[in-house]
């Protein structure tokens, strides 16, 4: 397919005149005045940009990742991985126990994820209003609604993939609950590349709805710019300073952006914004600071069929299962069941074997299923996610502890993937483990699952959901910023992303965010009109 | 891992300090991106490579050769992403690796890693997976990581996977 058949809402909107400046291009420093700065432009940062610039406020975005579209996007992880995600999608937790995908691209992780999108759980909810004192119970409602339509989110309607089909097929046999998926999708060819940017803009991400709409609406952005400080005073943020990237997105501290706002409002996503405010030494009577982050650490169950499955083609998320994810005994850590998207890079580097054992697996690529199974962390004493720590070059490192209380739940979650896999009709599986071997019976799996040793670096875990470390709350000592977003002691900063969230959610996070900041953004512009 | 090969793990972290090479971050000018580092970690990564991929490589010496070089390739211009402190760590194992002294009290003998047999490069690797020492783990996985990821990003290795991607345009 040429180039031309492919509109690029991206290219279009840069020849008509939007401003944008790609920071990795300065030769001097720079220095900017606006009425908002937004930092990071994924789900968060995006949206309030949209909303801020609509309201007639001057709208400056800052974003650590490059401006790249459909027309720049490859459907190679090779070319995906280094130039879209953080860490070139090597983010580690500190002890390195933990994969970390997140997106750093203009639409953020927006850009590269999957495109599910579930509303809030009741149970998350009634957590925060007894842990947090904050009742979001009904009042994000009118909110996912605005943004299910902004979004084009639906229930997918095509037959899920092979992949995702095992789920459904394997709940019917064995009575468990599923749902069909929503997805934020207008035009969706099931291509199966959302996580390498949407190659022909049917994916509703920030990069083509809300950041449009801002630049269209006389917003600014800086690409290819890494906020790096905060300087404050009293109750008061006074300045940004911003400092370009390279190309391979490492910050050059030789050049200076110096950015002058009336607010401030920090959208880097979990891990990201917390590092900002530790950088800036803001103050934190609460220490809850860059602790308390959460990720819904996943393990995976690989599963082979006689027939294809091609887990790399088509919509990556079409099917979940709840049925244990709320479990009624209090010391049982709940997980999700989901699918994830078979591509050679993150099959092949995830799998826990090597040598001979890891090329004979490859070989069956396309008979390969894989499972998910992401945990519920930030609802036990033994579940209170990891803390943001900055380095010698301060930059974040997430050190996340995995305790017996995870582990548990690591291997209630192996044994019903298994389980789920056979009744699906899987001829052998395998939890991605150094010491686990392809099983080709319940019983045999279920044997060898309880005897596994549960150890970091023997289960590969992962993370595509990074949430929490500037938490809300309603009392100043329980928290980072308020339920609306403000920051606690600093008056003219808000955070408005998924590192307000004060636990991990049972569900993949992007309506969430979309709806809280949706509501907080509202209130923000009615205190600004006041103010 | 055993007794024997804990207390020569034990004893090349030692030396690696009395050495001065830490094993933490230290911030430092020089990066992987530059050539002169890339010695060790080019010589460390091209040993490596066939004991991880043996099954996958072709059989064809010359064809295979190709391959462990484009994946060497591919690792090292992969490595100037990571966070720098991460490309110091990776920077220091290199050097252990490819010094003799460290070599020897890790690995258990003075023979360059390139002229181990790739069983003996394996074992090395699982020496480190199953060993007690969570530097060696993370080393494991690390290298594990890097080299299979580089190795299966590369559309030329895709045939025997029957791995088929949509191209919406031609790209190079
Ligand atoms: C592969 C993948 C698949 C996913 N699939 C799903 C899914 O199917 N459904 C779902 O609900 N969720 C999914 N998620 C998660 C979801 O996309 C995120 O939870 C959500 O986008 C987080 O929004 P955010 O605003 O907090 O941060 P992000 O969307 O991550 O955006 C933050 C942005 O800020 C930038 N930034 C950070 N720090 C700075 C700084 N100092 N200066 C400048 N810029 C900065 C970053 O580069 C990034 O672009 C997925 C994530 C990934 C990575
Ligand atoms: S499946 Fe393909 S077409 Fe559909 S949203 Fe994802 S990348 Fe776009």
């Amino acid at each position: 397919m040429s180039k031309s058949l492919i509109p690029d809402p991206i290219a279009q909107g840069l020849a008509s005149g939007w401003s944008h400046l790609d920071a990795s291009t300065l030769t001097q420093d720079r220095d900017f005045d606006t009425d908002v700065v937004i930092i990071g432009t994924g789900a968060g940062g995006a949206l309030a940009a949209e909303l801020l610039s609509k309201a007639g406020l001057r709208v400056l975005m800052v974003e650590h990742g490059a401006f790249y579209s459909s027309s720049d996007f490859r459907q190679q992880e090779r070319w995906a991985y280094p130039n879209l995600y953080q860490d070139g999608a090597g983010r580690k937790t500190k002890d390195q126990a933990i994969g970390i995908l997140q997106g750093r691209t203009v639409g953020g992780s927006t850009t590269v994820n999957w495109t599910t999108s579930i509303r809030t759980p009741k149970g998350a909810l009634a957590y925060w209003h007894e842990q947090f004192g904050v009742d979001f119970a009904d009042e994000l409602t009118p909110y996912f609604d605005k943004a299910c339509e902004r979004l084009s989110i639906s229930e997918w309607a095509l037959t899920p993939n092979a992949n995702n089909g095992l789920i459904q097929r394997g709940c019917e046999k064995l009575g468990w609950s599923y749902t069909i998926i929503h997805r934020n999708v207008n035009g969706c060819a099931n291509t199966g590349y959302c996580g390498m940017g949407c190659p022909i803009n049917a994916k509703q991400s920030m990069l083509v709805t809300t950041i449009p709409t801002a630049l269209s609406h006389g917003a600014t952005l800086i690409s290819r710019a890494q906020a790096w400080q905060l300087q404050w005073q009293g109750d008061a943020v006074s300045g940004l300073l911003v400092h370009p990237v390279d190309a391979q997105f490492q910050p050059n501290p030789a050049i200076a952006i110096r950015i002058k706002a009336k607010h401030y409002v920090l959208a880097g996503g979990a891990i990201n914004s917390p590092a900002l405010l530790l950088r800036s030494n803001v103050p934190n009577p609460s220490g809850r600071l860059g602790k308390h982050t959460y990720l819904h650490p996943s393990v995976i169950c690989g599963a082979l069929f006689d027939e294809d499955v091609k887990g790399a083609m088509g919509a990556p998320q079409s099917v979940y299962s709840d049925q244990f994810v709320w479990p009624s005994d209090p010391q049982a850590m709940g997980f999700k069941l989901e699918a994830a998207p078979v591509h050679p890079v993150l099959m092949a580097s995830k799998l826990a074997v090597d040598g001979q054992a890891h090329a004979d697996l490859m070989a069956q690529f396309n008979q390969l299923a894989v499972t998910i199974a992401l945990l519920r962390d930030g609802y036990h004493v033994e579940a209170q996610g990891g803390q943001v720590e900055l380095d010698s070059h301060g930059q974040p490192m997430l050190d996340y502890p995995l305790t017996e209380y995870f582990w548990r739940g690591v291997r209630q979650a192996y044994l019903a993937m298994a389980e789920l896999q056979f009744a699906a009709g899987a001829k052998a599986v395998m939890p991605i483990h150094q010491q686990a071997q392809l099983y080709s019976s319940l019983d045999e799996a279920k044997a060898a699952i309880n005897a596994l040793p549960l150890e970091r670096y023997q289960a590969t875990v992962a993370s595509a959901h990074v949430m929490g470390g500037c938490n809300f709350s309603a009392d100043p000592a329980n928290g980072v910023v308020r339920p609306d977003g403000r920051h606690h002691q600093l008056a003219n900063l808000s955070v408005l992303d998924g590192s307000v969230l004060p636990t991990s959610l049972g569900a993949n996070p992007q309506l969430t965010i979309y709806g809280l900041t949706w509501r907080n953004t509202e209130l923000l512009i009615e205190q600004l009109r006041k103010a | 891992m055993n007794r024997r090969q804990f207390i020569k793990t034990g004893l090349a972290l030692g030396t690696a300090a009395a050495l001065g090479v830490t094993l933490y971050p230290v911030v430092t000018a020089e990066s992987s991106t530059e050539p002169a580092a890339q010695g060790p970690a080019r010589t460390v990564l091209l040993a490596l490579v066939p004991a991880l991929l043996f099954g996958a490589l072709p059989k064809d010496t010359h064809a295979a050769q190709q391959q462990i070089a484009a994946t060497v390739d591919a690792a090292l211009a992969f490595l100037p992403y990571l966070p720098q402190r991460q490309q110091h760590d990776l920077q220091q194992l290199f050097v252990m690796l490819d010094t003799e002294l460290l070599r020897l009290a890790l690995a258990g003998h003075l023979t360059p890693l390139a002229d181990l047999p790739v069983a003996a490069r394996l074992a090395l690797l699982h020496g480190w997976r199953d060993s007690f020492i969570a530097l060696l783990n993370q080393a494991y996985s690390g290298l594990r990581e890097l080299l299979y990821g580089s190795y299966y990003g590369n559309p030329e290795h895709w045939a025997p996977i029957a791995y088929q991607p949509l191209e919406f345009r031609s790209y190079e």
